[in-house]
């Protein structure tokens, strides 16, 4: 009885050994296998073509082109019941094209695309992080979209949402949605926004009142004031690198200027109140610059604060802003680079972008659709300040430039040292990282 | 038949044994110990996978040590890492011997405390940061309220955004969080400690003090040997909770930046797989070396 006991355990222990094992060696297997489909397959329709050609004139049937297409994993059923719409209103329109949607958590997504594609498992199409088309762009796993793409269909979308599709000179995506910066302001402490920069610091001085719990400003330091400074830079008329992308310029007049307003805003706005949870809508800070988000969460949060007002960047030469987003891709390693270039100018008809819920975030890149939320003027300002967006530089290195050189420099102009020596350095810095951009 | 019987059993015995280890083996094999190796190839390259691989030979680990222009933040996060590692390491202990002290003198309701002590380390990481984020509120926050309790006119504090509080404040955090497990640990050695000692002690004229230093402290060898070096190991790693509460980017002015966070970046934002597996390795070394060199000093046995 032990012993029959003994060899059931063994058996078992031997039937997932063989089992692991099996797995380790399955894709040579799977491969096989497919191979031996196939042939069975192709024969199975050789007969079937046979019977057909023997049975009547059948008409041409052309099997369907798969292709998939991978996205964000929206929060909401509403945002994933939007796509799937339209993947069916897309597949309903292009009988020859099956296109397949595959929804990936935003957390996992850049890990898991950038393995998949590095292996060749890769989608034909997806969408993707403004930054990431340079990267993959100068690895050469993107489509060039030049040869598919007209001047009049280029000149449809946004100027700097279209911007961020560019690697050296080159188109290799079109824009999805976008966000970008603005103006919050208290409407009790600021009844009357400022338009430019003198204005803005004049207002500045007047509403931080630090003893009664009030600061002018919430700027944050670090890699995510670093992604909104060059807005400042641009409203200067300056901008973060030269015209071909290989030195840095933030450091010119236009970029000193931009940071000595921050360090004189950050002045009148001391950490103790600026950095408080929900300081803007609990009333404590006068200015506040972001993005769409924080007027969202605040209907979901604070519905009760509706005391506020959104405008554009004061200027000191021109309106500007930054911008955030994602982009649409083709890969290079795609069998069907017609059916998804198709699918992406799809995606981005007026008709696709209108469709309520569909962005992941923010405001669809079209000029058309410019007034697509004059129902609703918090999230038309956005709309407004779009317009006047800049694109970040398209370098491969740009984020570690952000988050190591650019970041640093705001920080350490917070704590008080010299603008333009804090810049200078920071682009030298920049410049050493430039120096290493693949050719 | 030249096989025995006793030797056919043994043979036996022997192949499933095999076979029970088979499965952890290959998982082991597969999941671990090849990407080890295959990262310290890697660490020798300039991989970035999404390109073909080129050697670089040491050029990864030069850059890291003396390339101040590429890298400036190597020997700051390895700087902010040991901060770190001395405030949990030294909070950690003294906290958690206190805590398995007091509770080895309670009698009711013991199971309570010890439950209510160890729940913070069951926590999930999220959940603390949450929680101490508020608690360090500059203008809601109870840290800085129960400090206006004591210092008359005292200034509030943005605790998370001022670089020389930001890191002591994690630090805090961590002790909060792992004190719970390592009081369990010292309390288990402290229940083995016989009461004749104490007794023996007393009836000599020892106070409090000097049955803690010649008895207690001694005893405890073995339970502190273990916490210390198992401290020091997760507390060089420390990533996550920064991780939440900076987004990633070690705020205040990089004065949180800890070696695997900057790792996380190299590897994750940066695309520089190769220099992410150089500082591994570097990190690999170091917690060697730090490990060996305890097993030489710290005295193991009672």
């Amino acid at each position: 009885m032990k012993r029959l006991f003994m060899w059931m355990l063994l058996l078992i222990v031997c039937v997932s050994m063989v089992a692991t094992l099996s797995l380790a060696g399955c894709k040579e297997e799977a491969a096989e296998e497919e191979v031996a489909e196939e042939e069975v397959a192709e024969e199975e329709e050789a007969e079937e073509e046979e019977v057909a050609e023997e049975e009547e004139v059948a008409e041409e049937v052309t099997e369907p082109v798969e292709i998939t297409y991978w996205h964000f994993e929206p929060r909401e059923k509403a945002a994933k019941d939007a796509l799937t719409q339209a993947f069916d209103m897309f597949n309903a329109q292009n009988p020859d094209i099956n296109a397949e949607l595959v929804m990936v958590p935003k957390d996992d997504f850049n890990v898991k695309l950038q393995t998949a594609v590095a292996a060749g498992a890769g989608p034909d199409a997806s969408i993707i992080d403004q930054p990431l088309v340079a990267t993959y762009a100068s690895q050469g796993a993107l489509l060039s979209l030049e040869s598919y793409i007209s001047q009049e269909e280029k000149d449809e979308f946004v100027t700097g949402a279209l911007e961020t599709n560019y690697y050296k000179g080159e188109l290799f995506g079109l824009p999805l949605d976008f966000v970008c910066i603005a103006l919050y302001y208290n409407k009790t402490l600021v009844p009357d926004p400022p338009e430019t920069w003198d204005e803005f610091l004049a207002i500045a001085r007047e509403v931080s009142d630090p003893d009664n719990n009030i600061a002018a400003i919430q700027i944050p330091g670090g890699g995510y004031g670093a992604w909104i400074w060059p807005a400042f830079v641009a409203a200067a008329g300056g901008t973060m690198l030269n015209e071909d992308q290989t030195e840095a310029a933030f450091n010119d007049e236009a970029g000193q200027a931009a940071l000595q307003l921050w360090v004189d805003l950050i002045e009148l706005s001391p950490k103790n109140i600026r950095e408080a949870a929900d300081a803007f809508p609990a009333g404590n800070i006068a200015f506040l610059v972001s993005g769409p988000w924080e007027y969202e969460g605040w209907r979901a949060n604070y519905p009760e604060f509706t005391d506020y007002g959104i405008t554009l960047v004061p200027k000191e030469v021109q309106y500007a802003t930054n911008i955030g987003g994602q982009n649409l891709v083709v890969y290079s390693a795609s069998e069907n680079p017609d059916a998804a270039v198709e699918l992406l100018k799809f995606l981005t008809t007026d008709e696709v972008q209108s469709i309520p819920n569909i962005l992941f975030e923010g405001n669809p890149s079209k000029k058309a659709l410019k007034d697509l939320y004059i129902d609703d003027p918090d999230h038309q300002v956005f709309s407004d300040q779009l317009q006047y967006a800049t694109a970040r530089p398209g370098v491969v290195n740009w984020i570690k430039i952000n988050d190591e050189v650019i970041a640093t420099a705001i920080d350490r102009a917070f704590a008080g040292e010299p603008v333009k020596q804090v810049l200078d350095e920071a682009a030298e810095q920049a410049n050493a990282i430039l120096a290493t951009e693949p050719q | 038949m030249a096989i025995t019987e006793k030797a056919k059993r043994k043979i036996i015995l022997n192949l499933t044994g095999y076979l029970f280890l088979g499965p952890l083996l290959i998982y082991f094999i597969v999941f671990q110990a090849v990407p080890i190796f295959m990262s310290l190839y890697y660490s020798f390259t300039n991989w970035n996978i999404g390109q073909s691989v080129q050697w670089v030979g040491l050029k990864n680990y030069l850059d890291l040590f003396f390339n101040q222009v590429s890298y400036p933040y190597f020997w700051k996060s390895l700087g902010v890492t040991l901060k770190f590692v001395l405030l949990v390491v030294g909070g950690t202990v003294v906290v958690s011997l206190f805590m398995a002290m007091l509770l080895n003198t309670v009698k009711r309701s013991a199971a309570f405390f010890r439950v209510a002590i160890f729940l913070p380390y069951v926590t999930s990481t999220v959940a603390v940061a949450a929680i101490w984020k508020w608690l360090y509120d500059p203008l809601y926050g109870l840290v800085n309220y129960f400090f206006s309790l004591i210092i008359p006119n005292f200034q509030n504090v943005a605790w998370l955004k001022e670089e020389k509080y930001a890191l002591a404040a994690f630090a805090i955090m961590v002790i909060w969080q792992v004190s719970g497990y390592y009081m369990l640990i010292f309390l288990a050695r402290l229940k083995s400690i016989p009461d004749e000692y104490y007794e023996a002690a007393q009836i000599d004229g020892a106070n409090i003090w000097q049955s803690f230093r010649h008895i207690t402290l001694p005893m405890l060898r073995p339970a502190t040997f273990y916490v210390l070096i198992t401290l020091f190991i997760i507390s060089f790693q420390v990533f996550d909770i920064v991780y939440i509460l900076t987004k990633g980017l070690g705020d205040p002015n990089k004065s949180t930046l800890t070696y695997v966070l900057e790792l996380f970046n190299h590897a994750f934002r940066y695309n520089e797989m190769g220099i992410a597996s150089a500082m591994s390795f570097i990190l690999f070394i170091i917690l060697a070396v730090v490990t060996a060199i305890q097993f030489k000093v710290v005295p193991q046995d009672v």
